[in-house]
C-alpha cells in the first residue's frame, strides 16, 4: 500500500507539469504577448512606449521558452505572480474566493447526497411498480432540462416574484444565507436526476446478490433487508464515487457563481479567462490539477479500504 | 467441392438487437422524435432558391421556404418609418411570437436544429476515432504505449473542462466547426478510458489467443477481432453523450464563447432571453422555445440510448 501511494504520487509530478505546460501554451496561443500587454494596461490610449516598457517590466519581450520557464517556476514554487486586473497577489484572490465557493458547494453537496440516496432507496424498494417508473421518469426529465433554464427561472423568481431574497450579489457574514439559498437549491435540483438514477442502479445491483436472498430466506423483513443489508453494501460504491467530488468543492461551480454574482473561485476563474488575467488562470488551473490528481488517489485508496477484495499493487 | 451447408434460420447479432429494440415502444417513439429533428436539420442544408432582401440576394434553404414567416411590419407613429415589430405575443397564427429583432421565434427554434445536430455529429466524428485508436493501442500493447496514452488523457482530464473549452475557443475564434473541435478534444477522454479498460479484458481471452495462434497480426487482431466485440460500447456512449454535447453548446454560447451571435442556436436564444423574463409584460417565448427544443432532443437521445444499451449489450440480454 505504501509503495503504491509513493508510486502514484511520483506519477502526479509529470501530470501537473503537463497541465502547466498545456495551459501556458494555450494561453500564449490565444493572445500574443503584445496584445496581452495592451489588455493588461487597459485604457484605449496607451502609447507604444508605454506598452514596450510594460512588456519589458513583465518580461513579455523575452523568448517563449524563457517565459515558459519563469511561469512554471513561479507556479511550482507556489510564488504566484500578482493579478494585474485586480492589483492583488493571486494567493490573496484565491483565499478570499474560497469561502463563498464553499458556502454554496458544501451545503449543496450534503443535501444533494442525502436526498439522492433516500430517493434512490425509495424507488428501489418500490422497484417495478408505478412509483419506481414515475421516479425514474422524473429523474430523466430533470436531467434533460438545461441548467441555464433553472438559473434564469430561479433568478426571475427571486427578482420578481418573491422579492425576499436578492437575485444577484453576495455579502459575507450571517446574511450569507439569503444570497446562497437559490444557487444551492438549483445545484441540488440540477444534480439530483443523474445521481438518483446512478444510485438506483447500484442499489438494484445489490438487491439481486446472494446474501440478500439468504437474508430473505432467514425471514428478515423486506424493509430490514433494504435498510440494513443492502444500504450498507451499496454505500461502498456510492461513497467511493462521491469522494472524487469532495476536493472540487473548493473550486465551486463556475456557472452558478457567475450567474448569481457570487465571488467564488469558479467565478474568478471564468472572469479571469474572459478578461485575459492569465496569472490568475494559471494559478487556479495549477491548484485544481493538484486537487484532481490527489482526489483520484484518495478515491482509489478509499476503494481499497472500503472493499477488502481490492488490493492495490 | 463441398456444398454450402444448409443453415437453420437464425438471426444475427444486429437483427436480434434490432428486433428487441423494436419491441420497446418508448424507444421507438424517441427514435421518431430524433428522426424529426434530423429531418428539420437536413432541410436546412438543402438549398431552395434565393430571395432579395433589400439589395442583397440571400440564399434560402428548404426549411426557410416551408417555415419562414416574415416579421410583423409596424409603422412608427412619429417618424412614419416602417420597422419589424419586436416581441409580438404568441398567437394561433404565430405560436411563439417574435423576438427583439422581430424575427419569428418558432422559425429560429427550428433553424437551430441544424447547429445542434452539426455539433452532436461532427464532435462525435472527431472524438470517436481518437478515443478508439488510442484506447485500443493502450489496452492492447500496454507497457510504454499505455503509459503515454494514459499520461495524455489524465493530463487533459486535470484541466477543468469548462476552462479548457473556453481557452480552446479563444485560440480558434468562435464558430460551429471550431466548437466541434474543442468539444471533440475535451470529450474523447472518457470513451478512451472505457475502450482501454475493455480491450484489457479482451486481450487475454480465448478467441484472441486463438487468432494469435493462427498467426494473425496485431492490427488484424485489434481491428477485426477485438473491435467488433467492443463496438457496441462506442455506439452506446455516442448516443448517451449526444444530449450532453447539445447542452454544452447552449452554455458555451450563453457565456459568449460558443457559436457566433448571428448563428441560429438554442444557446444564443437563451442568451437573448436572459433578461426577457423581467420585462413588463413578461417575454417568455424565446426561453420556452429553446428549452422545449433542447429538452425533447436530449430526452429522446437519452431514452433511446438506454434502450440501445439494453439491446446491444450481450450481458444485459434477457
Amino acid at each position: 500500500m505504501f509503495a503504491y501511494i509513493v508510486r502514484r504520487l511520483l506519477w502526479c509530478i509529470p501530470i501537473i507539469l503537463g497541465v502547466c505546460l498545456i495551459t501556458t501554451l494555450l494561453l500564449e496561443a490565444a493572445v500574443a504577448p503584445e496584445d496581452r500587454a495592451r489588455k493588461e494596461l487597459g485604457g484605449k490610449h496607451v502609447s507604444q512606449d508605454q506598452v514596450d516598457a510594460f512588456m519589458k517590466q513583465e518580461g513579455y519581450d523575452r523568448p517563449l521558452y524563457q517565459r515558459l520557464y519563469s511561469t512554471m517556476r513561479s507556479l511550482l514554487t507556489f510564488q504566484f505572480k500578482r493579478s494585474i486586473k485586480r492589483q492583488q497577489r493571486v494567493s490573496e484572490v484565491l483565499l478570499q474566493s474560497m469561502g463563498p465557493s464553499l458556502c454554496i458547494t458544501v451545503p449543496a453537496f450534503i443535501v444533494g447526497l442525502f436526498l439522492a440516496i433516500s430517493i434512490s432507496l425509495i424507488v428501489a424498494y418500490y422497484r417495478a411498480t408505478p412509483i419506481d417508473v414515475a421516479g425514474v421518469f422524473v429523474c430523466v426529465i430533470g436531467m434533460c432540462i438545461p441548467v441555464l433554464f433553472y438559473i434564469i427561472v430561479g433568478q426571475y423568481l427571486l427578482g420578481k416574484v418573491w422579492n425576499y431574497f436578492p437575485a444577484y450579489g453576495y455579502v459575507g457574514g450571517l446574511s450569507v444565507a439569503r444570497f446562497v439559498a437559490m444557487p444551492i437549491v438549483i445545484a441540488v435540483i440540477a444534480g439530483l436526476g443523474g445521481s438518483v438514477r446512478f444510485y438506483r442502479t447500484i442499489v438494484l445491483d445489490e438487491m439481486y446478490q446472494d446474501y440478500v436472498r439468504t437474508a430473505r430466506a432467514k425471514g428478515v423483513s423486506e424493509r430490514r433487508v433494504l435498510f440494513l443489508h443492502v444500504l450498507r453494501n451499496s454505500m461502498i460504491p456510492i461513497l467511493t464515487s462521491v469522494v472524487v467530488h469532495i476536493p472540487f468543492l473548493i473550486i465551486g461551480s463556475m456557472l452558478l457563481e457567475e450567474f448569481f454574482g457570487i465571488p467564488g473561485l469558479g467565478n474568478v476563474l471564468v472572469r479571469a479567462t474572459l478578461e485575459f488575467d492569465y496569472n490568475v488562470v494559471q494559478a487556479v488551473v495549477f491548484l485544481s490539477s493538484i486537487i484532481y490528481v490527489l482526489a483520484l488517489l484518495i478515491t482509489d485508496i478509499t476503494y481499497a479500504i472500503a472493499d477488502p477484495r481490492i488490493r492495490l499493487g | 467441392m463441398t456444398a454450402e451447408p444448409h443453415e437453420p434460420k437464425s438471426r444475427g447479432y444486429l437483427a436480434d438487437a434490432a428486433s428487441r429494440l423494436a419491441k420497446r415502444k418508448l424507444a421507438m417513439v424517441c427514435l421518431v422524435i430524433l428522426a424529426l429533428y434530423f429531418l428539420i436539420g437536413l432541410m436546412d442544408f438543402i438549398p431552395a432558391g434565393s430571395e432579395l432582401k433589400g439589395q442583397v440576394e440571400v440564399k434560402r434553404t428548404l426549411l426557410d421556404r416551408l417555415a419562414h414567416r416574415g416579421p410583423v411590419i409596424e409603422k412608427d407613429a412619429d417618424t412614419g418609418r416602417e420597422a419589424p415589430k419586436p416581441y409580438v405575443r404568441p398567437s394561433l397564427n404565430r405560436p411563439l411570437g417574435t423576438d427583439i429583432h422581430g424575427e419569428d421565434v418558432l422559425w429560429k427554434t427550428l433553424k437551430a436544429c441544424r447547429t445542434a445536430l452539426t455539433i452532436g455529429i461532427l464532435t462525435t466524428i472527431i472524438a470517436i476515432p481518437l478515443a478508439v485508436l488510442f484506447g485500443m493501442l493502450a489496452g492492447y500493447f500496454g507497457g510504454i504505449i499505455d503509459d503515454i496514452v494514459q499520461y495524455v488523457y489524465q493530463t487533459l482530464a486535470c484541466i477543468p473542462g469548462l476552462l479548457l473549452l473556453i481557452v480552446l475557443m479563444m485560440v480558434m475564434e468562435r464558430g460551429v466547426i471550431q466548437l466541434c473541435i474543442a468539444l471533440g478534444v475535451t470529450s474523447w477522454v472518457g470513451l478512451c478510458r472505457l475502450v482501454r479498460a475493455e480491450v484489457l479484458k479482451h486481450r487475454e481471452s480465448d478467441y484472441v489467443q486463438a487468432a494469435r495462434a493462427l498467426g494473425a497480426g496485431h492490427f488484424r487482431i485489434m481491428f477485426l477481432h477485438i473491435l467488433p466485440n467492443i463496438g457496441h460500447l462506442v455506439v452506446i456512449s455516442f448516443t448517451l453523450r449526444f444530449g450532453g454535447l447539445i447542452l454544452s453548446e447552449t452554455f458555451l454560447s450563453y457565456i459568449g464563447v460558443g457559436v457566433k451571435e448571428d448563428t441560429y442556436s438554442w444557446g444564443q436564444m437563451i442568451r437573448q432571453a436572459r433578461l426577457e423574463l423581467v420585462r413588463e409584460p413578461m417575454v417568455w417565448w424565446n426561453l420556452v422555445g429553446a428549452t422545449v427544443a433542447i429538452f425533447f432532443i436530449v430526452l429522446a437521445s437519452n431514452i433511446f440510448g438506454d434502450a440501445l444499451r439494453d439491446a446491444l449489450d450481450p450481458k444485459l440480454r434477457n
